[in-house]
């Protein structure tokens, strides 16, 4: 996907689930029936424009009440099983705004490779096992797109809701701040160690339906697709990454292009059945 | 890359059956406002 291309959809990843403009001039929140459908990107659903449901909220909510979330979780399965973490790269509103600020001109760090471990533990404890042990919603509670996309809106617009603002909001605004701090610095640092819905697609990059196809045979190893990737990653050293968001902007190189998991001979190489995914790393020139 | 596939068919399989017993239940997403904004 040519990188303008991607950028246009983030724009609108980021406008059409937050379409209820009146929710901002009423202000009221948007109840209607789409608020009942989970998008599968992280957009809170208290923000006062927001139209449909933030799947892990929908999920948390399930486990403070134990019950089994089928519908949100069999979305963002489904999703999950057609595109991988395609929406992560290409239609996120958070994940845009970490793209943005990451331009900002400044020293550039990366984050240490255990880091990605971290989104699997806050799905697993913050969604799932605090609310089922204590009732309590933490992760909407500490959530930063949360604290953006409603929390501040709130407090900005009603009165009442800012007479009722306390310690935690203080802290709330403190983990934003301290997301929006490491974006500059670090490539998508939210998505990479903190977003449980980035957790859940994961399970889902390697065998996903769409899928990245790497060609050894062309690939010179020189690096620039881990140069260009929102997340750090060498996609040809594992096309089918689990941190991989199939934004496609590496996709720019010939040696890779997005295919499906049906797709065996995804560079159309005569008398070659298979492609050059990751199955193949061990015929890579070294270096 | 068959064995991918044939991983791709049975997550699409189990995935299509999670949502669609949540639609046969009618449990849509419930929403919870509050958690998000103090």
């Amino acid at each position: 996907m040519a990188f303008l291309t991607r950028r246009i959809f983030q724009g609108l990843g980021t406008l059409l689930p937050n379409a209820y403009v009146q929710g901002f001039l009423t202000p009221t929140l948007y109840q209607g029936t789409l608020k009942g459908v989970c998008s599968p990107l992280f957009n809170c659903y208290a923000c006062p424009s927001a139209l449909f449901s933030c799947p892990i909220g929908s999920m948390q909510h399930f486990a403070a009440t134990g019950k089994v979330p089928f519908y949100a979780a069999g979305t963002m399965a489904v999703v999950g099983a057609s595109v991988g973490r395609m929406t992560c790269g290409t239609l996120c509103p958070f994940g845009f705004l970490q793209d943005l600020l990451f331009k900002v001109r400044t020293w550039k760090g990366r984050l240490p490779g255990w880091a990605s471990y971290l989104r699997y533990a806050a799905l697993a404890v913050l969604v799932f096992l605090i609310p089922a042990f204590s009732g309590v919603h933490w992760y909407s509670k500490l959530c930063p797109m949360g604290t953006l996309g409603a929390g501040l809106p709130w407090v900005t617009l009603s009165e009442s809701v800012r007479a009722l603002v306390g310690s935690l909001f203080w802290v709330k605004i403190g983990i934003l701040l301290l997301f929006f701090t490491f974006s500059v610095v670090v490539k998508r640092p939210f998505c990479r160690a903190a977003c449980p819905l980035g957790a859940i697609f994961s399970f889902f990059n390697r065998s996903s339906f769409l899928t990245l196809a790497w060609n050894p045979d062309t690939c010179t190893r020189c690096g620039k697709c881990q140069k260009i990737c929102p997340v750090d990653i060498r996609p040809d050293y594992k096309p089918t990454s689990a941190e991989c968001l199939r934004c496609l902007d590496c996709t720019r190189c010939p040696s890779l292009t997005l295919t499906t998991v049906l797709n065996r001979n995804p560079f159309g190489v005569p008398g070659k059945e298979e492609d050059g995914g990751a199955e193949n790393l061990s015929e890579a020139p070294a270096g | 890359m068959r064995g991918r596939a044939v991983a791709f068919l049975l997550t699409a399989l189990a995935s299509a059956g999670l949502l669609a017993w949540g639609l046969y239940k009618a449990e849509f997403a419930k929403v919870l406002l509050n958690g998000a904004l103090l």
